[in-house]
């Protein structure tokens, strides 16, 4: 399977972003009409330029299934190319592959990537552990969301070492980050130390309120105007060309991944529960866009725990598993280190909103990309890299944009 | 660890394919499948073998025995007007027939959970027609009954 043919073939010609507030929420349909409305603009487009849509899973505020059409109503677009693309959350990322398909193909001229959610208007803790955990074999022993990834964290420390401190050291720095950016859910708290992590209150062992992504914003809606490489010239100075994506889901439920006892793909050894698809997806985005981890400026994980950082920053490259910890305390993914990572806070700092949380990272990729970030900027970075995991580490989704083809 | 503790358990989503499971539990059995087809362990049940595709699974018993694979001690409770005691353990059980599962561990000497810890299964009669597998620690490998 290669990808090679598209590398380059389209582009982001637009984006938009907007923000709820705890004072000021928003639906997650205000928040992705916003955000739409926020991407014509920056594209210089009509709304009915747009003949594809994308959105993302439905939010977790607004559980409507067929969500393309729910949105596509609401702002009354009346597309001839439509879905909406799950692998969990991390869909979003992977609709710009998709669209870059669309466009190259000649389905659709420009489609929307958007998604959105609110977290000020959920309970999130029940809704997402409704449909996180296996509901037969899992949910009836009742576990939150960390109380899985802590199952995973515990098997890192057991098979490569990882320490609490390691850990730590993430979120330490995912709120460096975080303390320049506006809309970042923890930029209140202000810098953190090692110690002040290690002392906050456990949730689930070795997990504690640090290690773990907090619900917030409010809300958040991101929307990228996806076109063919031709078409993005004539239309932007500044279009973001995709150069490469890729994706890779191994599971559904944590527990089922360990029957997962073989594979085709080079996923380790199995079964195993901290090794993970971006094996696969990071790989093939970097054979597909002719790069490799020494040529990304700038870098967006999924991050919702911490050891979910470093087991991204591990498999796509930049490090291996037993050093990762070391990696990150030595500033490597700080504002001077080599591969600024996470740069709004990522979902640790900035946090989560819902399953907006990819779409966030992908809003602050471009930004970073075009110069226009809200927080930190990175000096003039060329290439970037976004990274999204989906579910319980199960689906692995990585693009990588670039300023020039 | 009784009904009275967990005020908004929710019954597991049973099917036609999982009900002999949760039948074996209320007998305290723990039962899995091995596919006739490849003769893999299959584990959670399921109508159609995820290997080989096979269609022929058959029930058999574990002796519930088993390993801690991963834990964790939950100290949130996933609703908040639970009363179960906390931190709850949590965990993934290797079990000696080849299968994994996540379940609930009864101890409260955390400083005994370990990875690689032997576990024996029991069941948690939660409510009339439901038991739930769960597991403790087991003293020394084959010392307890």
């Amino acid at each position: 399977m290669s990808m090679e043919h598209l590398r380059g073939k389209a582009a982001i010609i637009g984006f938009g972003d907007s923000y709820a507030t705890r004072d000021n929420l928003k639906t997650p349909l205000r928040l992705a009409a916003e955000a739409t409305r926020a991407a014509l603009q920056d594209a210089g487009l009509e709304k009915d330029d747009l003949d594809g849509l994308l959105v993302g899973r439905q939010p977790g505020a607004d559980e409507r299934p067929q969500y393309n059409n729910i949105f596509a109503a609401y702002i009354k677009l009346t597309p001839r190319y439509a879905s909406e693309v799950t692998i969990h959350a991390a869909g979003i990322n992977s609709a710009i592959k998709h669209a870059a398909i669309a466009v190259t193909s000649g389905l659709a001229r420009f489609v929307l990537c958007v998604n959105a959610d609110a977290a000020g208007l959920m309970d999130p803790r029940v809704v997402t552990a409704g449909f996180d955990a296996d509901p037969e074999f899992e949910q009836p022993y009742q576990p939150i969301i960390p109380a899985i990834y802590a199952q995973i964290a515990c098997r890192l420390m057991h098979e490569y070492g990882i320490t609490e401190e390691d850990m730590a050291a993430v979120a330490v720095q995912c709120q460096e980050w975080a303390v320049h950016h506006p809309h970042a859910a923890r930029a209140s708290k202000g810098r953190v130390t090692v110690e002040q992590v290690m002392n906050s209150r456990m949730i689930c062992s070795p997990l504690r309120l640090w290690h773990c992504a907090p619900w917030g914003p409010a809300g958040t809606g991101g929307a990228v105007i996806v076109a063919r490489a031709d078409d993005a010239k004539a239309v932007t100075k500044t279009p973001l060309y995709i150069l490469g994506s890729s994706e890779c889901q191994t599971h559904e439920y944590i527990t089922d991944r360990l029957a997962l006892r073989s594979s085709h793909l080079p996923l380790g050894p199995l079964p195993s529960i901290t090794s993970t698809g971006a094996r696969v997806a990071g790989p093939d985005a970097y054979k597909m866009a002719g790069v490799g981890p020494k040529d990304i400026d700038v870098l967006q994980t999924g991050s919702n725990f911490a050891h979910s950082e470093l087991v991204a920053l591990s498999e796509l490259g930049f490090t291996n598993l037993r050093e990762s910890g070391d990696f990150v305390r030595s500033g490597a993914t700080g504002f001077d280190g080599h591969i600024p990572t996470n740069t709004n806070g990522g979902w640790l700092s900035f946090g989560q909103p819902g399953v907006s949380c990819v779409m966030d990272s992908i809003i602050e990729g471009v930004r970073q990309l075009r110069g226009q970030a809200l927080g930190k900027q990175v000096k003039d970075p060329e290439i970037g890299m976004i990274h999204a995991l989906g579910g319980m580490m199960a689906c692995q989704s990585v693009t990588i944009l670039g300023k020039s083809r | 660890m009784t009904t009275a503790n967990v005020p908004t358990f929710q019954y597991p989503r049973s099917s036609i394919d999982t009900k002999p499971y949760w039948e074996g539990a209320r007998r305290g059995e723990l039962l899995f499948q091995r596919c006739k087809g490849c003769a893999q362990v299959v584990f959670h049940p399921r109508a159609v073998c995820p290997y080989c595709l096979s269609g022929e699974l058959a029930w058999e018993q574990s002796a519930g025995r088993g390993k801690i694979y991963s834990f964790t001690l939950q100290y949130v409770p996933l609703h908040r007007e639970s009363q179960a005691p906390l931190p709850q353990v949590l965990g993934i059980v290797e079990l000696d027939e080849g299968f994994h599962m996540f379940t609930a561990i009864d101890e409260t000497d955390f400083s005994r959970l370990k990875i690689d810890a032997r576990v024996e299964v029991y069941f948690d009669a939660v409510a009339e027609d439901l038991s739930l597998p769960k597991f403790r620690l087991v003293a020394a490998e084959g010392s307890a009954p």
